[in-house]
């Protein structure tokens, strides 16, 4: 009856306003606050090898930047490329035990569009943004501990890890570590001059050994590509305190499952895995490109502004696909051939990009692609 | 009923509350399938008649549903499986991410939340109301807050139905995938609510058609029912909405917030169509076409819940019937566009999972929501139709 009455009443009284007026909650202070951006004058360029390059950061006046950092660490870059807004991560190649700025190295990637604009564009006196440090590939010195680290560097995966194997030969004196980078040809060694002299200085402290997948008449290293066998047999049995392993993921599985098979417990092993921040949506090619779908022999045209997808289901291929956005993953095939653009963020792990997986609804054929499937 | 040259004379709540009535009658008497009518009937009281989402206070909606557990943990649905690990590998922190350091002034007009075009100023004109420049910003700052309001509301609602629909979905691999969605929903909670409150100022109640279709898939004891109202229909529309708001804001905290939030809402739909593909193929005729019939109810719900009645009775109460003002809001190109949006993505879905026979159709036809379903399938809209403003 009281129900009733109060719902009789409501009939004929005013009723609240259909909105309330808000005043920001206490709770959103307590979350952590924006990460704060630097900007960075680039002080030196220092061409590594013909892929790679290294940028010296230093404060827009001059002199250290105003952070600090951990070996192994990684500065995000933000760069406004034709009006869009894109995030990389890049390890530190410097170690903060030594004197000097902080460094961060960069590989050229086909069809990247951030790495090719370092690498073409920017020079020493120019100025960029990143946020603060940050990263969980790193250890804890202890001047006081006599360990046995092993490092694991496939390619520019030696970034972090000579910065972490600086550190702990300049802070943790009773401590070794062995090294093995791992790259295609001599060419392609990043940081060879660097690590040679770090061995002849530190010289028991530090054993180097390098592995080429080509390698030269003469070459006295390993031989073939570093995956976990090469690794198991340059290392023998003796296990060490802690690994760190850092390269392109088929690599990076390799040499983890061959270390655990060889009786590594898990949580020894240190992994860092190279991954996009947080990209903008990718400037869609302005051109038509051809696509072969090699399963069925197929080969189409997709029309300028066409996904793989798109293009595909157009000319009548029986692709999969759900939500057409890049969210599930539905439309994953595999390239052997070619360059696409992907609109960014998608769904697409690390470890599939690596293994040649992209999505075709949300792919776009920069040149002439061949699809595996279908 | 009661001619409105009658309702005109009444005071202005109980004005209201019999359109409420008539609107739910409008409903009821709309529905054929008894089933459906009965499942929704207590709904659309406790929505229109009780008001029960407008009290102020906490509402409670009584569950029937069987938590079932599963413990011989077999790898029944592989696709399940690899969403949830996407859902897993894809997660997103709403507190570090998006930059709520950026300035919001939703009166700016040089950085709309949303554009002016979103409001029907020329629709009102026609009825004699001309608002200023001054009030032409306010009140494009109440719509955006109310609009983004209801999809907040939209969001707890999601986050409870998905919470119901991990304990209620048989199969273990989508319970994985059911709990990433629930964290998935709590993050779209937090970050709207944040936005609403430390950027545009004001939060609307609930509009009564959200809050029937949340009351009668949080109450009804089918989990299949669970999936096609949250799922299917209320995560379906919102992607197609989101993508709509996300291409026409100017505002770069909002336009970043719905991107992350539309990666998600991407993954819960396919879910939706994943499990009721499988599960709808096992349902005898009937069953199927009280689906059919309890989907289309609810469709016309979403449908009516942007004639934001909210926003009429506070702006333009005691100046505009309100039958006036559903003629305006409806014909304004904005809105069209926005439904055109939202119902295109929805009927590929709807047909793919096998709930849109030739005799629904019909239905939908008579209501004029085929005209906004357009394409024969979702691959007409692209991730760049989506995304790229």
């Amino acid at each position: 009856m009281v129900k009733a009455a109060q719902f009789l009443r409501g009939w004929f009284a005013e009723p609240p306003p259909p909105f309330e007026l808000r005043q920001p909650s206490p709770r959103w202070s307590i979350a952590r606050p924006r990460e704060s951006l630097h900007r960075l004058r680039i002080a030196k360029v220092i061409d590594e090898t013909p892929s790679t390059k290294t940028f010296v950061l230093e404060a827009p006046g001059g002199g250290p930047p105003g952070f600090a950092y951990l070996a192994g660490q990684h500065l995000t870059l933000v760069l406004d490329l034709d009006g869009r807004t894109e995030r990389r991560c890049y390890s530190f190649s410097s170690s903060p035990a030594t004197t000097g700025l902080p460094s961060i190295t960069v590989k050229r990637m086909p069809g990247g569009r951030v790495s090719r604009h370092l690498h073409e564009r920017l020079q020493g006196g120019d100025t960029i943004v990143a946020t603060d440090p940050a990263g969980a590939f790193t250890l804890e010195v202890d001047p006081a501990a006599s360990r046995h680290f092993v490092m694991i560097a496939g390619g520019v995966g030696i970034t972090p890890l000579v910065s972490l194997a600086e550190t702990v030969l300049h802070r943790e004196p009773g401590s070794r570590l062995t090294l093995l980078c791992g790259n295609r040809d001599a060419q392609e060694i990043i940081f060879r001059a660097r690590l040679d002299s770090l061995a002849a200085r530190f010289g028991r402290r530090l054993e180097l050994r390098h592995a080429l997948d080509s390698a030269p008449q003469g070459w006295d290293g390993l031989q073939g590509a570093l995956d976990g066998e090469l690794v198991l047999d340059a290392l023998g049995s003796r296990l060490a305190d802690a690994y760190f392993v850092c390269g392109p993921e088929p690599m990076m599985q390799s040499v983890c499952a061959a270390l655990e098979s060889a009786g590594v417990p898990r949580e020894r092993i240190r992994t860092e895995r190279f991954a996009y921040a947080s990209a903008a949506t990718t400037r869609i090619p302005e051109h038509g490109a051809e696509i072969t779908f090699a399963a069925s022999g197929r080969r189409i045209r997709a029309r300028p502004g066409q996904t793989i997808l798109q293009a595909g289901l157009e000319a009548g291929l029986e692709l999969p696909y759900s939500c057409t956005m890049g969210g599930c993953g539905a439309c994953k095939v595999r390239r052997s051939a070619g360059t696409v653009v992907t609109s960014e963020p998608n769904c697409l792990s690390d470890a599939e990009r690596e293994a040649g997986y992209l999505l075709a609804c949300c792919s776009y054929a920069e040149g002439t692609v061949v699809i595996d499937d279908h | 009923m009661l001619p409105e040259r009658a309702l005109e004379t009444m005071p202005s709540p109980a004005r209201r509350r019999i359109q409420d009535v008539f609107d739910a009658m409008r409903m009821a008497t709309r529905v054929e399938n008894k089933k459906v009518l009965v499942a929704l009937a207590p709904s659309v009281a406790r929505g229109f008649l009780l008001k029960e989402g407008k009290q102020g206070e906490p509402v409670g909606m009584r569950a029937a549903h069987d938590a079932w557990f599963d413990f011989r943990y077999q790898g029944d649905y592989p696709e399940m499986y690899e969403l949830y690990r996407r859902a897993v590998q894809n997660q997103w922190d709403g507190d570090t991410q998006l930059d709520w350091s950026t300035d919001v002034d939703p009166r700016n007009p040089e950085v709309p939340v949303f554009p002016i075009e979103l409001v029907p100023l020329a629709g009102l004109a026609e009825h004699g109301i001309r608002l200023n420049r001054d009030e032409q910003m306010r009140f494009i700052h109440d719509f955006s807050s109310w609009l983004l309001s209801q999809f907040m509301h939209g969001e707890q609602g999601a986050l409870y139905a998905s919470a119901q629909v991990t304990e209620s979905v048989r199969w273990v691999d989508g319970k994985f995938y059911g709990a990433t969605q629930v964290m998935d929903e709590a993050r779209h909670l937090e970050v709207f609510l944040r936005y609403l409150e430390t950027k545009l100022g004001k939060l609307y109640q609930v509009n009564d058609n959200l809050f029937t279709i949340m009351d009668a898939l949080m109450r009804d004891a089918r989990w299949d029912m669970k999936f096609l109202g949250m799922q299917i229909m209320i995560e379906g529309l919102a992607l197609g909405a989101f993508s709509m708001m996300y291409q026409s804001t100017r505002e770069p905290l909002l336009k970043e917030l719905l991107r992350y939030v539309i990666q998600d809402e991407a993954r819960h739909v396919h879910y939706g169509v994943l499990a009721l593909k499988r599960h709808f193929a096992e349902l005898s005729g009937s069953e199927l076409r009280e689906r059919e019939d309890w989907t289309f109810e609810v469709a016309c719900l979403m449908r009516d819940r942007f004639l934001a009645h909210e926003i009429h009775d506070e702006w333009f109460g005691g100046r505009l019937k309100r039958s006036d003002w559903d003629r305006v809001i409806s014909s304004s190109p904005f809105m069209q566009d926005f439904r055109q949006i939202m119902f295109k993505r929805l009927v590929p879905n709807l047909e793919y999972i096998g709930i849109f026979s030739p005799r629904i159709r019909e239905h939908y036809d008579r209501v004029g929501l085929t005209r906004y379903a357009g394409g024969r399938n979702a691959s007409e809209l692209t991730a760049e139709d989506l995304l790229t403003a």
